[in-house]
């Protein structure tokens, strides 16, 4: 963020890639922790209560892709806006 | 697959967080495997969601354009709708604090998959915090210095012993007896240590014990009968509470009665007297009426509840309170019997439990369960763990709660639960943390660290030895140790608690004295 006055100019580096690069690393944690979830070969209270937070979790993460989608989408208006588009 | 990077979370934990459990019956090597590669899959999804975290935040430097941060702008290109682009700039910022709040959401699940593994291996007992350098040198330095101690007082003879008798039984009865010193003298040391020492010094209290009962034991090494370490130490303490003027007695055994209604405080038995205990919590809980200032019960009283089934099978509770006198009392429940336990003496207790049970009529195939509380659990494990008790009785199972019970073996198959906090001190008076008690398929301990706790009663209980020691505190951690699911407590539980309850209930309650004060 620089703050200068005068016309839009190509910023030096292109958040949408960065972006999909962390929705990438998200899809892939959010398939480990599924996996993690059922990995768990042991039928104790512990590992049951373990799986359904483990679950949540991953809910979580995915509501997570959904929110940083919708950033790149807005980053996109907002950059086509000011004449990068 | 077996290093783990896995830690426990950072500064104060939720309540359930703080407890710890050693021994009980592990998982299979099947189920071990399985839990090791789903903790490294956490800890592989808390990587990516950290790594995503920081692209997310290097981005959202980003986000906000060049030329359209300022709204003061000398120059106001339009957007192509008609709108100057310095009008951009609000939505930017706005966009830019939502990538920011979403870096920030990401590094809490990180968090959140760091603790869930952590967990995870914990439950399976597949994690174990190790003491680092620092602690097991200052552990070190303690036990050193505290032997020192120890041996000063005992090199000093008869008045030298007598010191370290009263400091000990003084002490040691005044934390047993969960602020009820009855007989006991105000100068407890517990209630000069300030809250914020009992905290720091919890950790080495066992090293502190281990020490000082050395020590002792050493200097007089004909007192302490050929027992090593804290147990040689206590035997001379033993006999300095015995023996000296003032502080001893020459009492003859103890003599046990049956009780009435009358005999309590406010003319009846504890509510609970015709119903079995729906839960090894609740049996433990049942302790605190037996003691005189919560229970309103005579000093030296045990509970022995006869529980019949719907199949008209008969088991038994014996329920043993702790210490209610620092010094020698008219009743075994005294500092003098503290020390002989842990010196594995003849002491008046387990005299008097023996003789309860007895009276009660407990036929031999009829399992008995023994639940005790301080000096009381010392006594139950002490009477499990006695060559003929397991034989002539039907051992149901063991529940100590507060009690120095590490030095004592209790026989295979018998379920033995034990809860314990470092900042009551107490059960480290055997000189053996928890995780130093003997661990098997049959016996586990629970421990729970209160000053790790972000809940307020608990940080408050762990500046207060008698708080951190009360029964109520052991109930709350057996209750969390079973809410968090940890197999091996839920399983010694539910071997133990069918035998709590029933459909037909009495309870005897019989009061000790000793005979010949």
């Amino acid at each position: 963020m620089t703050g200068a006055c005068g016309p839009p100019v190509p910023g030096p580096a292109d958040p949408t890639a960065a972006f999909a690069a962390a929705v990438e690393l998200l899809a892939r944690g959010t398939d480990q922790l599924l996996a993690a979830a059922v990995e768990v070969d042991w039928e104790a209270p512990a590992a049951e209560l373990y799986r359904a937070e483990v679950a949540e979790a991953a809910l979580a993460v995915a509501r997570d892709i959904s929110r940083l989608k919708e950033a790149m989408s807005r980053v996109a208006v907002l950059r086509a806006a000011g004449g990068q588009g | 697959m077996t290093a783990f990077l896995t830690m426990p979370p950072d500064g104060p934990r939720s309540p359930s967080d703080t407890v710890t459990v050693f021994g009980g019956a592990g998982v299979t090597a099947v189920e071990s495997d399985s839990v090791r590669r789903a903790a490294a899959r956490m800890a592989a999804a808390a990587d990516d969601l950290r790594s995503a975290a920081r692209l997310c935040l290097a981005a959202s430097e980003d986000v906000v354009l060049p030329g359209v941060a300022g709204a003061a702008t000398s120059r106001q290109p339009d957007d192509g709708l008609g709108r100057p682009v310095a009008a951009l700039a609000p939505v930017a910022r706005a966009l830019e604090e939502a990538v920011q709040d979403l870096a920030r959401s990401l590094i809490q699940h990180a968090d959140l998959c760091d603790l869930l593994g952590w967990r995870l291996l914990r439950a399976a007992g597949l994690y174990e915090e190790a003491e680092s350098t620092a602690e097991r040198v200052v552990g070190a330095l303690v036990t050193a210095g505290a032997f020192g101690t120890g041996a000063a007082f005992g090199s000093q003879g008869g008045l030298g012993l007598a010191g370290a008798g009263l400091l000990a039984a003084g002490e040691l009865a005044g934390r047993l007896g969960g602020g009820l010193i009855t007989g006991g003298a105000p100068w407890a040391v517990s209630g000069r240590l300030g809250s914020a020492a009992v905290r720091d010094l919890a950790p080495y209290s066992d090293e502190v014990f281990a020490g000082l009962g050395s020590g002792v034991g050493q200097a007089q090494p004909g007192l302490a009968n050929g027992y090593p370490g804290i147990a040689g130490g206590a035997g001379v303490l033993a006999h300095v509470t015995r023996e000296l003027p003032l502080l001893g007695n020459d009492d003859q055994g103890v003599r046990v009665t049956r009780i009435t209604a009358e005999d309590f405080a406010d003319g009846s038995p504890p509510a609970w007297s015709d119903t079995g205990a729906r839960s090894v919590q609740e049996a433990v809980a049942r302790i605190d009426s037996l003691y005189p200032a919560t229970g309103g019960a005579p000093p030296g009283t045990v509970a022995v509840q006869k529980v019949t089934g719907p199949d008209g099978a008969v088991s038994w509770t014996v329920l043993i309170p702790g210490t209610q006198s620092a010094l020698p009392a008219e009743h075994p429940w005294d500092g003098r019997t503290d020390v002989e336990l842990v010196a594995d003496q003849a002491d008046g207790a387990t005299a008097a439990v023996e003789r309860a049970l007895a009276d009660s009529g407990v036929g031999p195939d009829e399992p008995v369960t023994l639940v005790g509380h301080s000096l009381g659990g010392i006594a139950a494990t002490a009477l499990v763990s006695r060559a003929g008790f397991a034989e002539r009785y039907r051992i149901g199972g063991l529940v100590t709660a507060g009690s120095p019970t590490g030095l004592l073996t209790t026989p295979p198959g018998i379920p033995a639960l034990h809860l314990e906090t470092p900042e009551e001190l107490v059960s480290h008076t055997d000189g053996r943390s928890a995780s130093e008690n003997p661990r098997t398929r049959d016996r586990v301990t629970v421990v729970r660290s209160l000053r790790d706790s972000a809940d307020a009663d608990d940080r408050a209980a762990s500046g207060d030895v008698v708080w951190a020691h009360s029964v109520s505190t052991h109930v709350r951690t057996l209750d969390l140790a079973i809410g968090v699911g940890d197999h091996r407590v839920t399983e010694v539980a539910d071997r133990i608690g069918p035998r709590l309850d029933g459909t037909t209930v009495s309870t005897t309650f019989y009061r000790a004295e000793r005979v010949g004060r």
